[in-house]
């Protein structure tokens, strides 16, 4: 069982490394030259705070731009093209496919936001700013929180068009942003906006659990329970995500 | 895979969402409260407009909720207003023709941190973006009339703020009010009158010709009396 | 899932290489839409192991359907399916089994190497074992010298190569192959063909399909004939092979020894003549060959010769032929 999902994995990866999408961590480079050079003499003495700030929300953004193109065609794509025929006809269940297929995936996210991160230590280290084990904790918990994205980009590719996924897959990532105060917005008001408003608060996966930027960026202490439990949370929604695909699989016809 | 295991599967994934749901409560109320001092870092708007993207618009709503939320967590008692100016700052340079964000800063500035002068600041920098909202002139207006009493002021934003297009009547029963209260009953009654010839409202046609015949009342009986001694307890 | 399906099943030879049994499937029509006419009814046969079994009909008679069902890719609504005795839908199931698609399409990005590779580890085939099966399969259907080239890059023929050797892969006991000849060419096709009994000679079991009945009846030890989902005949080749009819034109022979010959010759009819031309009609393959010997030696010009028909055709057009006699009734 494991070989196979490895084997669905690493031909995920493969299939990423040869779509250029490590170009990515190019563009990432370019984001963090501009903050260095261009941004932070326009900050006086902030320069530190610019280079993480922008590095850590530009490895974010770029990230979910994999998870847009690349996590919400994951599978769909292979079924649009039946590619995933020939795959399934050989010994694999559908559950080693699609697991082997989102570990790819994860691999492929590792390794471009590894790479990012090399290049965000790099770049806070050239800054007077000081370097902290938390910027770590920061590139890892943007890491999970892309996983999770991704989980739930692939759900919705089961369930909706490509171009559809994608749109869900960001409203996911702004929803699970802004859940806290949707759920004070909830508190205020009225009607089925409330409902809905508090239906999403318990349904939808908090994002903010993974957003420890702000409190890198200022020095303050990130715990490595507070890690811990973000870890669970992550692990947890990541299986929540990919068992309901399983479940929507098994019903496609192919 | 059977409909039996695939049932059973749905269910374990709603059972975590239940668990989850719980553990991402614990986790809220674990989390710090906001970082007050990330507003400090709340880049110029005019970069924000840069960063943007050419979606300045919705920047603005999102940095217009941010402010909200951080009026929210005043009123709270979790912090103090300190970056508050910044905020709407930020949202009006990134859209200059926020109405709301004026008129919310100011009555902050008045009701929160009573500085009339600097709401009505507030207030005049909107009406470089927008000169012709009514709404911003009556704000002005009001806060001559409720907060620092000049009434002759008020009266005149008021009647600016009849002026503009789309204007609510009650500008000019404002506006009418408030010359009343500043003792220049003529031009209270010139307000009045005006009012009661063009208003569409049955009940405001009703009251400014009640304020109209008492005010010629006053000015006829009394020539000199106490421009004050409008109704007590009557309010526009 | 219906008990005589079970029993079916259960009563099958052990020797039975796939058993298809009491299968129905129809699609719905939209995400949650009503189920439209079925695809496959009430379909059930036996494939032995070793010999090779055609699924033969037109498109859209339920061949393709068939053969998801069999390899799990659709759900049928009804019935049962086992390859080598185990049930069809787990996926060991699947390990004695190769499966070309009708039109294979795979990772652009890959080399056909590359993609064998990929498929041998899914098969759970180590790495010594898969270099080596990779290699020979590829040089089973002349891809040896592509075997480094980007799917991409390759043409449509040297594509359905590449998926009868990823059929191969594994050394699978039973092959399935989807119209395994469509849009070949003459060298293609008849490397398929090869290959087909190359298997059989191999002792593997072959299930294929196919809308083309000399295709079927060059190489098929049985035929299922499927008309819109149903099993309209199930013959054995062996016992009962389907006799093509030709049509033979030569010029008119002027010796009229030759010319009388030919005319009480049994194995042929004479349907037409003219100062010029006989056309004459023969059934299989053999008296064909006698034929145009004969017109050879008796240096008879030979102008054309035409497949007719043969019963099996018939069995596979019969709804066309049906529907045109409907349509010849007077509306009245």
């Amino acid at each position: 069982m494991l070989s196979r999902t490895l084997a669905v994995a690493l031909g995920t990866f493969r299939e990423s490394v040869r779509d250029r999408l490590f170009y990515l961590v190019g563009a990432f480079g370019v984001v963090l030259v501009g903050a260095t050079t261009v941004l932070s003499p326009l900050t006086v003495g902030a320069q530190g705070k610019i280079v993480a700030d922008v590095g850590l929300a530009g490895m974010a953004l770029l990230g979910l731009l994999v998870v847009l193109l690349v996590g919400a065609s994951l599978v769909r794509k292979e079924m649009e093209q039946r590619t995933i025929t020939t795959v399934l006809t050989k010994p694999v269940g559908r559950g080693e496919y699609l697991l082997g297929k989102y570990l790819g995936l994860s691999l492929t996210l590792a390794c471009i936001i590894g790479l990012m991160g090399v290049l965000y230590v790099v770049a806070v280290w050239l800054t007077p700013a000081e370097l902290a084990w938390s910027h770590l904790v920061a590139v890892y918990l943007t890491w999970l929180e892309l996983l999770v994205l991704t989980a739930g980009a692939v759900f919705f590719s089961f369930v909706a068009g490509n171009a559809l996924a994608a749109g869900l897959a960001a409203a996911l990532f702004v929803i699970g942003h802004l859940l806290r105060s949707l759920h004070d917005f909830a508190a205020m008001s009225t009607g089925p906006g409330r409902a809905l408003a508090a239906l999403a608060y318990r349904v939808l996966p908090d994002l903010e659990v993974f957003n420890v930027r702000a409190a890198v960026v200022h020095g303050d202490p990130v715990t490595a329970g507070q890690v811990a439990l973000a870890t669970l949370y992550g692990v947890g929604w990541i299986a929540v995500f990919l068992l309901l695909s399983r479940v929507v699989f098994a019903r496609k016809e192919l | 895979m059977g409909r039996g295991a695939l049932v059973s599967l749905a269910a374990i994934a709603l059972a975590l969402v239940a668990g989850l749901s719980a553990l991402g409560a614990d986790l809220r109320a674990a989390a710090r409260p906001d970082h007050a001092d990330e507003r400090l870092y709340l880049p110029d708007g005019r970069f924000l407009r840069l960063a943007s993207l050419g979606f300045p618009a919705p920047a603005a709503d999102y940095t217009w909720l941010q402010a909200v939320q951080y009026y929210g967590g005043y009123r709270r008692g979790e912090h103090d207003l300190r970056y508050f100016d910044g905020l709407v700052e930020a949202v009006t340079t990134l859209d200059p023709e926020f109405e709301d964000a004026y008129v919310f800063s100011a009555l902050v500035h008045c009701l929160d941190a009573n500085d009339q002068r600097g709401a009505v600041d507030v207030l005049k920098r909107g009406l470089v973006a927008l000169p012709d909202s009514w709404r911003l002139h009556f704000e002005i207006g009001f806060i001559h009339y409720v907060f620092t009493g000049e009434f002759g002021v008020a009266s005149r934003w008021f009647a600016l703020a009849a002026e503009q297009p789309g204007a609510s009547d009650f500008c000019r029963r404002f506006a009418a009010w408030s010359a009343g209260r500043d003792g220049d009953l003529l031009g209270s009654l010139y307000l009045w009158e005006n009012l009661r010839r063009t208003t569409e409202n049955p009940d405001m046609r009703d009251l400014a010709g009640r304020m109209v015949d008492s005010l010629r009342a006053r000015l006829s009986d009394e020539p000199g009396s106490d421009p004050t001694s409008t109704p007590k307890g009557a309010n526009p | 899932m219906a008990t005589p399906a079970r029993e079916l099943t259960r009563n099958t030879p052990p020797t039975a290489a796939l058993a298809v049994a009491g299968l129905r499937k129809s699609y719905r029509r939209g995400f949650l839409g009503r189920r439209g006419e079925p695809a496959v009814a009430d379909l059930s046969f036996t494939v032995a192991a070793g010999e090779i079994f055609a699924l033969l009909g037109h498109n859209g008679a339920g061949k393709t359907t068939t053969i998801k069902a069999i390899l799990d890719l659709v759900r049928p609504e009804r019935g049962s399916i086992t390859i080598g005795g185990r049930d069809a839908r787990r996926p060991e199931a699947r390990l004695q089994v190769g499966y070309l698609p009708e039109h294979p399409s795979f990772h652009e990005n890959l080399t056909a190497a590359e993609l064998l590779d990929f498929f041998g580890k899914l098969l759970g085939l180590d790495r010594t074992v898969r270099r080596r099966q990779v290699a020979e399969c590829l040089e089973r259907v002349g891809m040896a010298e592509h075997a480094a080239r980007r799917l991409g890059r390759c043409s449509k023929g040297m594509r359905q190569r590449v998926g009868l050797a990823q059929a191969l892969l594994g050394d699978p006991r039973l092959l399935i192959l989807d119209e395994p000849q469509s849009g070949l060419d003459p060298v293609g096709r008849r490397l398929v063909r090869d290959l087909l009994l190359d298997l059989k000679r191999e002792g593997r079991t072959v299930v294929f399909s196919s809308h083309i009945v000399p295709d079927v009846a060059a190489v098929a030890d049985r035929v299922a004939t499927l008309r819109q989902g149903r099993l309209v005949d199930l013959r054995d080749l062996r016992e009962r092979p389907a006799a093509t009819a030709y049509r033979v034109v030569v010029a008119a022979p002027a010796d009229p020894d030759v010319a009388g010959e030919l005319r009480r010759d049994p194995s042929c009819t004479l349907r037409h003549h003219d100062p010029h031309r006989w056309t004459l009609e023969t059934v299989g393959a053999g008296p064909l060959a006698a034929l145009l010997a004969r017109c050879d030696q008796a240096g008879l010009a030979v102008h054309d010769v035409v497949t007719l028909a043969s019963d099996l055709e018939d069995t596979v057009l019969a709804d066309l032929v049906g529907d045109a006699q409907v349509r010849e009734v007077p509306a009245c």
